[in-house]
């Protein structure tokens, strides 16, 4: 990705609230654009990510700051809906066809397990349609082939909630420990409630320009976007909803953080903290593999041997992952790009990663979609 | 495709066998059938697929899923038949991993058909792990 900069970046905190998912796409947006330097009379398009609102979300949110006439596009792709805005409105900026682009994700969602996950109806009478069980057989599977026991699984989410006490955007705040996680309600063996995120509502917005217009524009800390990888599924890839998967699967993760990486020119150990899909406990630890953090087979050790923790050779999830913030599916992943940008800032406070220079967001969603990028100081 | 079979029906409790679709081109099988190998994109056949296989992941769903006409806590798992097709189903009883397991139609709640799997003695072909 040559010379697409992150301008701005903003967010409305994950979480619970009355407002409505136009008033905290508002938040995110107007945050995005103030931190740029720029109004909405700048942008020359805006992608909104979204899943559950209704038609037309993201001109409602647009119609909360101004009426430019420019194109506002709709993007859903499930958890990774608002990696798949980002992906267009890079590609729009690096092609030349928009000199500043407003990206923004925002959600809204319900309490509790995820309806229409694109599950089929006969999987949904017969107790199949239900996420946490697809991500429960990624665990086993992992518990099966590897020496991760269920203790490293609650020791994931106890590491992220650790993280979270120092990020006010997060949902969840309060450290947990292991015995907590593992004696917390039972949903589908081996996870427990605490090993999974909670669906929930909140928003984040970047605007992108060409460095050509950022340099223009004197834009004060602007971020590279160094590379963006996105893939939807291959022959032998399994997610939520298919209900059946080859043996020898491949990952969705792996590719697209291969052409995140490549897309940069770098390879993953010059990447310092990395902000994964950590749906549930066992997810963390898969993308540990998956985004060539260690070999497979390695992940238990890596997250014994606190290099993924705050401190370590590699922090993953610093901002307390999607088990600490809960997930607004639309916005999860601009969610971890606003981490990102404050991270190699240098503006993370208590929660920040010494010397962040690049770093890594992953998302993966329902109906097999996986992004990846990368952003550099 | 209009409707979509699944399995061969039967009364609940009696053994049957998976509609699946098989490649000719790359081998690999696809549950539920398709029209052409979503893979390779080549012509498949149909095939039905009856193990016994293996029992790769036994977990289950013990808080009530929208939409679920089985009532939580029930048993799900994946049976991981010889060819490298693994399946995700509900489980007629508790099984642990490794389980030799045969498709078996099911009465998952009253009225309710599906297929699920259950321990078998029959021998077959090993499954690939």
């Amino acid at each position: 990705m040559k010379d697409v900069v992150i301008a701005g970046a903003g967010i409305h905190p994950f979480g619970r609230f009355d407002s409505d998912y136009r008033d905290m796409g508002e938040v995110a947006a107007r945050g995005a654009l103030a931190d740029a330097g720029v109004g909405l009379s700048d942008v020359d398009i805006v992608l909104v990510a979204n899943v559950g609102a209704e038609m037309a979300k993201g001109h409602n949110v647009v119609e909360r700051i101004g009426r430019t006439g420019v194109p506002v596009i709709n993007v859903e792709a499930a958890c990774a809906s608002s990696g798949s805005a980002l992906f267009m409105a890079a590609q729009m900026v690096a092609s030349g066809a928009a000199e500043v682009a407003l990206c923004i994700g925002v959600e809204k969602a319900p309490r509790g397990f995820i309806a229409a996950s694109g599950f089929e109806p006969w999987q949904i009478e017969n107790g199949l349609g239900v996420n946490p069980l697809y991500f429960a057989i990624q665990a086993q599977e992992l518990i099966a082939a590897t020496d991760t026991t269920v203790e490293d699984l609650a020791d994931v989410s106890v590491k992220n909630h650790r993280h979270a006490v120092h990020n006010p955007n997060a949902m969840y705040r309060q450290e947990v420990t292991r015995e907590q996680v593992l004696a917390s309600k039972a949903i589908c063996p081996p996870l427990t409630l605490l090993m999974l995120c909670a669906p929930n509502e909140g928003a984040a917005a970047v605007v992108l320009m060409s460095r050509r217009e950022a340099e223009r524009r004197a834009v004060a800390d602007a971020v590279a976007l160094r590379g963006i990888g996105l893939v939807s599924r291959g022959p032998d890839d399994w997610f939520v909803p298919a209900a059946s998967y080859q043996a020898d699967r491949t990952s969705l993760s792996a590719r697209a953080a291969a052409l995140a990486l490549d897309d940069a020119g770098i390879g993953i150990d010059d990447i310092d903290l990395v902000e994964c899909q950590d749906t549930d406990a066992g997810s963390e630890l898969v993308a540990y593999a998956d985004l060539g953090l260690c070999k497979p087979g390695d992940e238990a050790s890596l997250l014994r041997s606190g290099a993924t923790a705050l401190g370590g050779r590699i922090p993953v999830n610093p901002s307390g992952g999607l088990l600490s913030k809960g997930e607004p599916l639309g916005a999860s992943g601009l969610g971890q790009v606003h981490e990102l940008v404050t991270q190699v800032r240098g503006r993370a406070g208590a929660r920040q990663v010494e010397g962040a220079r690049t770093g890594l967001g992953h998302v993966m969603g329902a109906g097999h979609n996986s992004c990846v990028v990368v952003v550099q100081r | 495709m209009t409707h979509q079979t699944l399995y061969d029906d039967a009364a609940p409790g009696t053994a049957t066998v998976l509609h699946v679709s098989t490649c000719d081109a790359c081998g690999r099988s696809e549950f539920p059938r398709r029209r052409d190998c979503p893979a390779c994109g080549s012509a498949v056949r149909d095939d039905r697929l009856s193990g016994p296989g293996r029992l790769r992941a036994s977990t289950a769903v013990l808080a009530q899923p929208p939409g679920s006409r089985v009532e939580a806590p029930y048993l799900a798992g994946v049976a991981e038949f010889p060819g490298g097709l693994c399946v995700i189903g509900l489980l007629a009883h508790e099984l642990p991993v490794g389980a030799r397991v045969e498709v078996v139609v099911h009465e998952p709640y009253p009225g309710g058909r599906t297929f699920a799997f259950r321990e078998t003695d029959l021998l077959g072909p090993p499954a690939t792990c």
